[in-house]
């Protein structure tokens, strides 16, 4: 059986010290959010900015306190799978709604359909 | 495989559908992640809404982001990110079997969970106030008033902008959702520790304590996208 060894059991436990590293990489990040929303950089670059350090932040999460790391390869597939579905959800939605009414569109007044 | 011959002893907390103790741990795990990929389904179609009414009412959800308290939705992420690193050394501690360790550490996650739900009630008890909550409490004068009162120098307003009423509606719900996982979070906590007291769980078999960390770090997840983005932009 040793042929279907899962991988996970080469990937050594994360250490204390390891989460702990995380934990302060996730406080500092908390704080660079709140200090880039207090900058302008347009209602778009704010909410990018806002929106790639969440994602930052989950990857740490998933990453080590999921022990993504430590999990086998269908775990990962699973994982990535998910948020693959989820952003093909969001580039659609938001490339249309943005194109039509977003900042800066070119769309009549009052042409929302409702 | 030297531990094969271990693995079909047949456990106690091995269920008989399956050969080995590997395969339990295997599915489940592989079970628990589907259910964590739904999960993600279900937020994804809220942050969706919230994306789409955010591009048609850019005023309102500007506006209803400043009306937020900053820092006490900084002071939650905190929290909540710390009782996420609680619940991983519950897990650590679950992996050496330290029964009493694993209890420590439940405890500190539950007592930092409650944290939140007291500044969350601060909140939602401030916006009841203020008559901002849609649908069962909705006062245009006093929603006008404390919009203007924390709205961004040169942005005052004489009459609600439009769509300020579907931000609250999102951020209700979106909240509310969030809040509702924790409460499930927190009876699942307490079913847990009943099990681990009563010496349910060891080195090899632990699932409910790692998989209650799986989704307690979800709800970790959700709320550091909904912070940023009902809080701060």
């Amino acid at each position: 059986m040793s042929e279907n060894l899962p991988d996970h059991d080469h990937v050594p436990h994360t250490t204390v010290k390891e989460y702990m590293m995380v934990f302060g990489a996730l406080m500092g990040l908390t704080v660079l959010t709140v200090i880039i929303s207090q900058i302008h950089l347009g209602l778009l670059g704010n909410a990018m900015a806002a929106v790639l350090i969440a994602a930052v932040k989950t990857s740490l999460v998933v990453y080590f306190f999921m022990h993504v790391r430590e999990s086998p390869r269908i775990i990962k597939f699973i994982v990535i799978s998910s948020f693959a579905w989820v952003s093909i959800l969001f580039l659609f939605t938001i490339a249309d709604f943005q194109a039509q009414y977003g900042e800066g569109a070119s769309h009549l007044p009052g042409a929302m359909p409702w | 495989m030297s531990h094969s011959a271990t693995d079909t002893e047949h456990k106690p907390y091995q269920q008989h559908h399956f050969d080995t103790m590997e395969q339990q741990t295997q599915s489940t795990l592989l079970g628990i992640w589907l259910f964590m990929a739904q999960e993600i389904l279900f937020f994804g179609g809220m942050f969706a809404a919230y994306t789409i009414y955010r591009i048609l009412y850019p005023q309102a959800w500007h506006l209803g982001a400043a009306s937020q308290n900053t820092w006490l939705g900084m002071i939650n992420t905190i929290v909540l990110i710390g009782s996420s690193v609680s619940i991983v050394m519950a897990v650590h501690e679950a992996r050496h079997a330290n029964k009493w360790k694993v209890m420590k550490w439940f405890v500190i996650t539950l007592v930092l969970g409650s944290v939140f739900f007291g500044i969350k009630s601060i909140e939602y008890t401030g916006k009841w106030h203020h008559g901002m909550v849609p649908g069962l409490n909705w006062n245009e004068e006093t929603a006008l008033h404390t919009l203007n009162l924390h709205a961004p120098e040169g942005h005052h307003i004489e009459e609600l902008p439009e769509g300020i009423q579907l931000y609250y509606s999102l951020y209700f719900v979106m909240t509310g959702m969030h809040a509702l996982h924790m409460v499930i979070g927190f009876g699942l906590a307490i079913w847990i520790m009943i099990k681990n007291a009563r010496g349910c769980f060891n080195e090899e078999y632990y699932p409910h304590i790692e998989y209650f960390g799986l989704y307690w770090h979800f709800v970790d997840i959700v709320w550091i996208f909904l912070f940023p983005l009902l809080y701060l932009v």
